[in-house]
């Protein structure tokens, strides 16, 4: 382990520039609302939200990383407690609203922990 | 007490739905793709002002529903308010904001010649970071319109950011 240890999600997130919540939330739902009104296909609309949430995470992790004076994890247990344990405390909370044909719908997302799905969790490590 | 996100997330999804509509859907058709996002900020405007709107009254005129728009609104998006206010008096109002939050970390190359011949891959290429640049603008510029439309007020908002990173907001009163 490195000699200094990794930041707390907490102090993290005191020493970044931190912005209204309710701008994040509004605008991701809006984004949905537009990409179902362009691409109509729920399917597609949720394709295209896992390709920006993949490209956004990607950009996040490097944030992440930077800030947080973590060292390399070696496995893939460790990457999630890591992420468990420290990670940046952007909690956005989302419900799903599935009245389909509703125009109006509210959407809120928990946001949780990411478990990449290529590999497998090795759980007795 | 507010909630808050990191700035970097909004941010991030900020430039991934303008990447979204201008590379990945309306790659050749830049007037949809700013349709688009220009409908998203109008959407997350209309909600936002009514929020902000909920437990005061009336406003008595445009005047006062501009300058709710440059305190109040733009202080609780952009910890800030608008630099300058500018009008006519015939329903053109023009809102500077000197530094603008986000455009702030865009870097936009201003060719030394003024080549911008189609040989010049170097021009062409930066025409591209401008138009990419216009299009992010396209999202603030809805989210005044959809605050105005709240407020009883339509209007069509558009930009200037010949002057990085400043940026003025042109609204004009339907009427």
């Amino acid at each position: 382990m490195a000699p200094a240890g990794p930041r707390s999600g907490d102090a993290i997130f005191a020493s970044v520039e931190r912005v209204n919540a309710e701008l994040f939330t509004l605008t991701y739902g809006a984004i949905v609302r537009q990409l179902l009104t362009d691409l109509e296909e729920v399917e597609e609309v949720n394709k295209q939200l896992d390709q920006m949430g993949y490209n956004i995470g990607i950009r996040l992790i490097d944030e992440f990383l930077a800030k947080s004076n973590v060292s390399r994890c070696v496995d893939f247990k460790e990457t999630a407690e890591t992420i468990a344990k420290v990670s940046m405390k952007a909690e956005v909370t989302w419900i799903r609203d599935v009245l389909r044909g509703d125009d109006a719908f509210e959407l809120q997302v928990k946001l949780l922990k990411q478990v990449p799905e290529e590999y497998p969790y090795k759980d007795d490590e | 007490m507010a909630r808050e996100v990191s700035e970097s997330c909004v941010d991030s999804l900020l430039t991934e739905m303008v990447s979204t509509y201008c590379n990945r859907f309306y790659a050749n058709k830049p007037d949809l793709a700013a349709r688009s996002i220009e409908a998203i900020g109008y959407q997350v405007g209309h909600q936002l002002s009514e929020r902000y709107t909920m437990d005061r009254p009336r406003f008595s005129d445009h005047l006062e529903a501009i300058k709710f728009i440059c305190k109040d609104f733009w202080s609780e998006l952009f910890k800030k308010q608008i630099d300058n206010l500018k009008t006519n008096h015939r329903g053109t109002f023009v809102l500077q904001d000197s530094q603008f939050r986000w455009l702030s970390r865009v870097s936009v190359d201003l060719s030394e010649n003024g080549d911008v011949s189609q040989d010049n891959p170097e021009a062409t290429a930066e025409n591209k970071a401008a138009q990419v640049t216009s299009m992010h603008l396209y999202f603030p510029c809805g989210i005044i319109r959809g605050a105005l439309s709240n407020l009883g007020i339509p209007c069509a908002v558009s930009a200037d950011i010949s002057n990085l990173p400043a940026c003025e907001l042109l609204a004009l009163f339907a009427n």
